[in-house]
């Protein structure tokens, strides 16, 4: 029976070896991808990163707020690490990476709007997370996203079965390009720049009812917990929004009405709307559409936030 | 505990060593405890309809054996098929009978309502009744001598590996091995190892990622066009052999770890070359059952030639209703007695013999015919069945085509991905199914260098890993 046995340990073994050099392999591959969100990842979870302000959540933040602007007028350290297409879903798990670090930021911002409630919403290639899931925090954010991500907390090497195929597909010409040292596209930037302004103000394909999680609310109030046990200022911001495209969104007090409940309840948590900014409001020159700013917008946006995270440190010294 | 989940990666290894390390006196209490443990994963409650069934079974075939007087024995027989069959008529069949009252009343204008119990089906208790139910038949015919130690005989009734979905074991077959101290077989161990790795594959790779496929068109076969139904239903046939054969090549793999072997459920179904031969390599323990305790008790074969039409049509409506309490199951039994009876009036048995191409012909025809019953089988509904046979035949509507295969905006979408990996899984597994069973081929196999074997369970430990749809799906026959 030990021979047997021997057999079994050795043949288990091997496989167990065989999965995790494949894993490694599309791991590797993946992380190495040239694509934005993709570097964007790597640099949040690979370099030794530790900003003093974290910008987190979707393409608005991500083009709304410039982190060197940021940086330079509040002589504190900021990264933008919003990410495109994204809902708190996933990046809770950007949230929980940092707020994990022997020195968390002092202040996370992120944007609030209908979209980020909307429980329909799909979310942008969950799989940009795989090359991390050996961080226990990444996987739990999986799960959360319901089918067919759940399985990942579950069934050991999830990332490489079939139901996957993106994620083996990117890797696989990610190494192509590797091995034929392809040169990657553009100098990777934590903020992207958008400098188009030409957009349609009578476009409104984007703006469709939304109905608000319970699950998206609930994850927001345990983010908002943690930061308070690591005494972390969370700024809420309802971005500015070009003024017709306001009026198209049915749940926008809804919205709000959720983010100032969300500061009464949390001390640490402080709600910013710039959805009603005079400045913004009718300058379609400062947006990429409705909702975006470009880079003229965000350049004011920054700079306005800067001001009010000066004065909201002034108020609590 | 499914056979296809990582507890049982846990369970069965530690069961495995356990067993080898206890003298032989004490494993059937490992095995008892590990059998009720496995079985308490599911439902710890209805383990109670088990050790009833194991008890009221142990003393009637005690009673059986001793006593000499016709009219008692009988009375014990009776009072063995009245708990047994009772509990199984409660639990699986109370809720389709009440609504058949309320059809029945509802067509009479009555107002009679009966209100459903909402039972929850006890997962196995159709495997289990039949197998206890064989024993006390077999004592009562004198065929065996009762067990004489009351744990030995839970254990038989009660043996993890084919406890929830069979094979339907026979007492003279199983018991007599729990008896006899046996030593680990690294041969009988080893080909125990390739049975479960091949019943995984099956299950994991073929049944599970052909139940995507077959589950949506299914549910939505009022939009969809005949060539998709008839996919659906081809995929079906495959789905269910893999699900239900895979289930028993991993619970003979378990046995086979011990040292027991179970009796062999499948040969290569679908490669029959008509319906009486189709039925005698489908579910064999339940077929050879069937013959045991229905069929030969009618008559069988020995009366006249419509005695012997009754008597084949009986034992397939019992068969469907055997499935499941619905309609549909029922008339697939029905389908496959007609089947029976127009080979026995055309006398078309496997015995003549036919050149190549006409057993190839026979197999396509016999498989077809199958498909057919397979519809039934799958609908939800007689309604479903009817509806789904309609739109396949009304062949000038059909789209032919695998992109045919999206579905709409409010279901799940199937990849074209999803599709061609089912049809690749179905020609590994056919071409693997001729392998094992033409004894050359396997014997080929079994005599390549170590690298060479082992290079294949790798390939296929790791396509189950890769190809594999996982998250501990059930097993389809847990339901009957």
């Amino acid at each position: 029976m030990s021979v047997f046995l021997r057999k079994v340990v050795v043949i288990s073994f091997i496989l167990i070896v065989c999965l995790c050099l494949i894993s490694e392999f599309l791991k590797y591959g993946y992380k190495h991808a040239d694509d934005h969100a993709v570097r964007k990842l790597y640099s949040i979870f690979e370099e030794d990163l530790e900003p003093e302000i974290l910008i987190l959540g979707s393409s608005i933040a991500e083009g709304a707020i410039n982190s060197n602007i940021l940086s330079e007028r509040t002589q504190m350290k900021a990264y933008n690490a919003a990410l495109s297409g994204r809902k708190i879903n996933d990046w809770i798990c950007v949230a929980d990476h940092f707020l994990s670090k022997s020195t968390p930021p002092e202040i996370v911002i992120f944007d609030i709007f209908p979209t980020v409630f909307n429980e329909h919403s799909l979310l942008y290639n969950p799989q940009d997370f795989y090359p991390y899931l050996d961080k226990t925090f990444v996987k739990e954010a999986l799960k959360s996203i319901g089918e067919p991500y759940s399985k990942i907390a579950s069934v050991p090497f999830y990332e490489l079965t079939a139901i996957n195929a993106i994620y083996v597909k990117r890797s696989l010409s990610s190494w192509k390009n590797l091995i034929l040292n392809k040169p990657k596209n553009a100098i990777h930037k934590d903020y992207i720049e958008v400098e188009s302004s030409t957009f349609n103000p009578k476009d409104f394909s984007h703006f469709k009812k939304i109905n608000i999680s319970k699950e998206s609310v609930e994850l927001y109030e345990s983010l908002f917990s943690k930061c308070e046990k690591n005494e972390v200022v969370v700024i809420m911001i309802a971005m500015p929004i070009f003024y017709i495209g306001k009026e198209k969104y049915e749940n926008w007090n809804q919205v709000v009405t959720i983010a100032m409940n969300f500061e009464k309840e949390f001390p640490n948590v402080h709600f910013l709307d710039y959805s009603n900014n005079s400045s913004f409001l009718a300058e379609s020159d400062l947006f990429a559409n409705h909702t975006h700013l470009n880079t003229k917008g965000a350049d004011l946006l920054s700079r306005l936030i800067s001001h009010r995270i000066e004065e909201l440190f002034e108020k609590s010294k | 505990m499914l056979f296809n989940s990582l507890d049982y990666l846990v369970f069965l290894p530690i069961v495995f060593i356990l067993y080898y390390y206890l003298p032989h006196r004490f494993r059937w209490i490992l095995l008892l405890l590990s059998s009720y443990y496995f079985y308490m994963c599911w439902r710890w409650d209805y383990l109670i309809l088990i050790i009833i069934s194991t008890l009221v079974d142990f003393k009637v075939g005690h009673l059986l054996f001793k006593s000499e007087d016709s009219l008692k024995r009988k009375v014990y027989l009776f009072f063995s098929l009245l708990v047994n069959l009772g509990l199984l008529a409660y639990f699986k069949y109370a809720d389709f009978i009440i609504g058949n009252i309320n059809s029945l009343s509802k067509e009479l204008n009555l107002t009679l309502e009966v209100d459903y119990l909402n039972i929850l089906l006890p997962v196995g208790i159709s495997f289990y009744t039949f197998q206890t139910l064989s024993y006390t038949i077999d004592i009562y015919n004198r065929k065996i001598e009762p067990e004489t130690h009351l744990g030995r005989f839970a254990v038989f009734v009660s043996f993890f590996p084919q406890l929830v979905a069979g094979p339907i074991e026979r007492a003279s077959h199983l018991i007599p091995q729990f008896r006899v101290k046996k030593g680990f077989n690294y041969p009988v161990a080893v080909s125990g190892l390739r049975r479960i790795l091949w019943g995984l594959f099956k299950k994991i790779v073929v049944a599970d990622r052909l139940s995507i496929i077959v589950d949506q068109i299914y549910a939505t076969s009022g939009d969809q066009n005949g060539f998709a139904l008839l996919l659906a239903t081809y995929f079906f046939a495959f789905q269910i052999y893999c699900d239900f054969s895979g289930y028993s090549d991993i619970a003979i793999g378990s046995a086979r770890l011990l040292n027991i072997s179970l009796m062999e459920n499948f040969r290569t179904p679908y490669f029959s070359r008509s319906i009486s031969e189709f039925w005698s390599r489908w579910h064999i323990s339940l077929s050879t059952w069937f013959r045991d305790y229905l069929y030969i008790p009618l008559g069988g074969n020995r009366s006249n030639r419509w005695r012997v039409f009754f008597n084949i049509y009986i034992v397939f409506l019992v068969s469907g209703l055997w499935h499941g309490a619905n309609w549909t199951f029922i008339i697939w039994g029905g389908i496959h007695g007609i089947y029976l009876i127009i080979e026995k009036v055309l006398k078309l048995g496997v015995e003549q013999k036919v050149s190549q191409g006409g057993d190839i012909f026979r197999i396509l025809i016999s498989f077809h015919l199958v498909l057919l019953g397979w519809v039934f089988f799958r609908a939800e509904n007689l309604h479903h069945a009817f509806l789904v046979l309609e739109k396949i035949c009304r062949i000038s509507e059909w789209n032919v085509g695998l992109h045919q295969l999206y579905i709409g905006d409010n279901a799940k979408v199937i990849s074209i991905a999803d599709t061609y990996l089912g049809i690749m899984a179905i020609c590994i597994l056919l071409v693997v199914d001729v392998v094992l069973h033409k004894k050359k081929f396997k014997n080929w196999f079994l005599s390549r260098n170590r690298f060479i074997r082992w290079t294949t369970y790798l390939v296929f430990a790791l396509a189950i890993v890769i190809f594999g749809y996982h998250g501990e799906t059930e097993f389809i026959y847990f339901q009957f």
